[in-house]
C-alpha cells in the first residue's frame, strides 16, 4: 500500500493536472451546476430583480399550477405520441437502411449511397424546417404541385393539427436514419464471413442468409438500441419541434419543451417553466437510468443470445 | 458476384439476382427521397422567379435560369455580417471546445490522480440532466453573469460536452501506460506529456471531435437566438430562421392574400443554399472522420 503510494506520488503530478482543470472546473461549476442549482426558483415566487436569496418560497405552488391545467395533459400528450411516432416509425428505418446498405457488393457504390444518406444529418435544424415548409406549402410547395396535377386538392399541412406528427416523424427519419444506421452498419461489418461462406456453401438464398445469418448476428444491437430509445422517448428534438410549430397548431405540437420556452423565455414565467422543465428532467432521469440499467443487464448477459 | 459454389441451384442463383435487383431499387428510392429536398431547393434557387410563384418548379430549373435570388442575397448585408458572425463562432468556438475537452478528458484518463474519480464522476453526473430542465436556470445564470448579449457567451456557455469529454478520455486511456511514465521518470510535466506526447498520437480523434463540435457551432441557433439581442451578432442560423421559417409561417396564414413578393420566394430557396453549400462541399471529404466518431462511443459505452 504505502509502496503503491509513493510509486503514484513519481509518476502522477497531482498538483499540475489539477492547474490544468481549473478552467474545467470552472465551466462546469458556472454553466452545469450552478443552473442544476438554480431549480429552486421553481419553488419561489422567483423575480430577477429580488434574486434567489429575496424571492418568497410558494412551495410546489408551481407544479400545482402545471398539473391542473390544460396544458399538462396536453403536452404530456403531444411529447408521449410524438416519442411514439417516432419509437415505432423512427427505429425501425435505420435498421432497414443499414440492412440495404450492408447489401450492396459494389463498393464505391456503398459508399457513395451511404454518403448520401448521411447528408441530412449534418444539415441544420434550420434549414431542414425550412426546407420542409418550403416543400409543404399551400401555394409554392411542391408536394401540392404534384396534388394538384393529379387533380387533387392543396392541403394546408401546417395549418392542420392533424398532420404535425406524422410530418415530424418523417421528416425525422429521413434526417436522421442514415446517421443511426451507422452503428448497425459496424454490427453488420462485425459478422463473421465465414458464417455467410457456410450458409452459401449449405445452398441458402441471400434472402435465407439474411434471416438465418444477418438477423440473428444483430438482434442484441437492436434489443439494446430499442432500449436506449425508449429512454429518450420523452427526450423529443426540442430545436426541431420549435421550427415547425406554429401558433394555430400548437394544439399538437407543443411539447414539454417548448412549453418551458414559450412560458419562460417568451413570457418571462421563470419559476412555472423551472417548474414544468423540472417535471420533464425527472421523468426523463427515471426512463434513461431505467433503460440504461437494463441495456447494461442485457450487455452483460450474453447467454441470452 | 456471386462466388462459385458446386452446391448452388439454378433457382437460388435466380432468388439472389432478383434480391440484389430489389435491394438496389430500395436504395436508390431512398436517395432520391434524402436528395430530392436539396435537389428541388437547389432548382428553384435558380429558377426563373415567376415559375417559382406559380409552383411549377418539380425537378429541374424551370425557364431561363436566373440568379435574381442569389443578386439580392449578395447585396444583403444581414446575411453577410451573419456568415462572418457563423465563421468566427465555428473557429473560435470550437477551438474553445476542443482546449476544455483536452484539459478535461487528460486529468480524468490519468489513473493515478488522487482527483481521479471525482473528476470522473462530476462530468458524467451532467450528462443525466435535460436540457429542458436547465433552460430556465441556465438563461438566467448567464443573465446574471451580465453575459447576455455579448459573443463570449456563445463562445463559453457551450464549451465543452460531457459526452466528448469522455469519448476522448477513453481515447487517451488506450495509449500505453509506460510512455507516460518514461516520459514522467524523464522529468517531464503533465503539461510537456500532454502537449509533446498525448496530442500529437491523437490527432485523428481530435479531428473527428473537433468536426462534430464544428458542424453543432456551424448549425447551432437556438441560445444564438436568445443570448444575442443586437442582431448584427446573430449567426447566419438564426438570420436564416427570421428570413425562411418565420416567413413562411406568415406567408401561409395569408396565402389567400396573394400578396407574395415575387422574388421573396427565390430569395428564401437561395439563402438556404447558401447555408448548407459550406457543410454539403466538405462533408463528403471528412465523412470518414464522422462515421468513426459515431462507432467510437460504441465500444466503449
Amino acid at each position: 500500500m504505502a509502496k503503491q503510494k509513493i510509486k503514484n506520488k513519481s509518476l502522477v503530478n497531482h498538483r499540475e493536472l489539477w492547474i490544468m482543470l481549473i478552467p474545467v472546473l470552472v465551466y462546469f461549476i458556472l454553466f452545469k451546476y450552478l443552473p442544476m442549482g438554480g431549480v429552486v426558483i421553481a419553488l419561489q415566487r422567483y423575480s430577477p430583480f429580488k434574486g434567489i436569496s429575496g424571492s418568497p418560497w410558494v412551495g410546489l405552488e408551481y407544479f400545482r399550477q402545471f398539473f391542473t391545467s390544460i396544458y399538462f395533459w396536453r403536452v404530456l400528450r403531444n411529447t408521449l405520441m410524438i416519442g411514439l411516432y417516432d419509437l415505432v416509425f423512427g427505429f425501425p428505418a435505420p435498421i432497414i437502411l443499414a440492412l440495404l446498405l450492408n447489401g450492396l457488393r459494389q463498393k464505391t457504390f456503398k459508399k457513395v449511397t451511404q454518403t448520401v444518406t448521411l447528408l441530412p444529418h449534418f444539415v441544420s435544424y434550420v434549414v431542414v424546417a425550412g426546407i420542409a415548409l418550403n416543400m409543404l406549402s399551400p401555394s409554392t410547395g411542391v408536394i401540392n404541385a404534384f396534388r394538384v396535377k393529379m387533380g387533387l386538392e392543396s392541403i394546408y399541412f401546417m395549418q392542420e393539427s392533424k398532420y404535425f406528427w406524422g410530418i415530424f416523424t418523417i421528416i425525422r427519419i429521413i434526417k436522421e436514419s442514415g446517421f443511426a444506421a451507422i452503428i448497425y452498419l459496424a454490427a453488420l461489418a462485425g459478422i463473421d464471413p465465414t458464417l455467410y461462406e457456410a450458409a452459401h456453401c449449405d445452398g441458402a438464398s441471400r434472402p435465407q442468409q439474411l434471416r438465418h445469418v444477418t438477423l440473428p448476428s444483430i438482434i442484441p444491437t437492436i434489443v439494446i438500441m430499442f432500449i436506449i430509445k425508449v429512454g429518450k422517448i420523452i427526450s423529443i428534438s426540442f430545436e426541431q419541434v420549435l421550427l415547425l410549430q406554429n401558433d394555430v397548431i400548437l394544439d399538437t405540437s407543443e411539447v414539454i419543451s417548448t412549453l418551458v420556452y414559450r412560458r419562460g423565455l417568451v413570457n418571462a414565467d421563470y419559476s412555472y417553466a423551472t417548474a414544468v422543465g423540472l417535471f420533464e428532467t425527472f421523468v426523463a432521469l427515471v426512463l434513461v437510468l431505467g433503460s440504461n440499467a437494463l441495456a447494461r443487464r442485457m450487455k452483460s448477459d450474453s447467454s441470452l443470445w | 458476384m456471386t462466388r462459385p459454389s458446386g452446391r448452388n441451384t439454378k433457382s437460388v442463383l435466380k432468388l439472389d439476382h432478383l434480391w440484389t435487383a430489389l435491394i438496389l431499387i430500395l436504395i436508390i428510392t431512398v436517395c432520391i427521397i434524402m436528395l430530392y429536398p436539396f435537389l428541388i431547393t437547389l432548382s428553384a434557387s435558380v429558377s426563373d422567379p415567376d415559375s417559382v410563384i406559380r409552383n411549377q418548379v418539380t425537378f429541374f430549373p424551370k425557364g431561363p435560369l436566373s440568379f435574381e435570388g442569389y443578386r439580392v442575397l449578395f447585396n444583403n448585408e444581414r446575411i453577410w455580417r451573419g456568415y462572418a458572425n457563423t465563421i468566427f463562432y465555428t473557429i473560435a468556438g470550437t477551438m474553445v471546445n476542443l482546449a476544455l475537452t483536452v484539459l478535461a478528458a487528460y486529468p480524468m484518463s490519468r489513473s493515478g490522480f488522487n482527483g481521479y474519480r471525482f473528476i470522473n464522476i462530476f462530468v458524467a453526473l451532467t450528462m443525466f440532466i435535460s436540457a429542458t430542465g436547465m433552460m430556465i436556470p441556465l438563461y438566467l445564470v448567464v443573465r446574471g453573469l451580465k453575459l447576455l448579449d455579448t459573443r463570449l457567451a456563445i463562445l463559453i456557455v457551450f464549451g465543452a460536452f460531457p459526452y466528448y469529454i469522455i469519448l476522448l478520455r477513453s481515447f487517451f486511456q488506450q495509449m500505453p501506460e509506460q510512455m507516460f511514465e518514461a516520459a514522467r521518470l524523464d522529468g517531464a510535466s503533465e503539461f510537456t506529456i500532454l502537449l509533446k506526447i498525448v496530442l500529437p498520437l491523437s490527432g485523428a480523434a481530435l479531428a473527428t471531435i473537433g468536426l462534430y463540435y464544428g458542424i453543432n457551432r456551424w448549425n447551432g441557433y437556438f441560445w444564438a437566438m436568445i443570448f444575442l439581442r443586437d442582431g448584427s451578432k446573430h449567426p447566419l442560423q438564426v438570420v436564416l430562421r427570421e428570413l425562411i421559417v418565420l416567413a413562411q409561417m406568415g406567408e401561409e396564414i395569408d396565402a389567400s392574400l396573394n400578396r407574395s413578393n415575387t422574388n421573396a420566394e427565390v430569395i428564401k430557396y437561395g439563402a438556404i443554399v447558401l447555408a448548407t453549400l459550406p457543410i454539403a462541399v466538405i462533408y463528403p471529404f471528412i465523412q470518414k472522420y464522422f462515421v468513426k466518431g459515431a462507432t467510437l462511443g460504441s465500444v466503449k459505452g
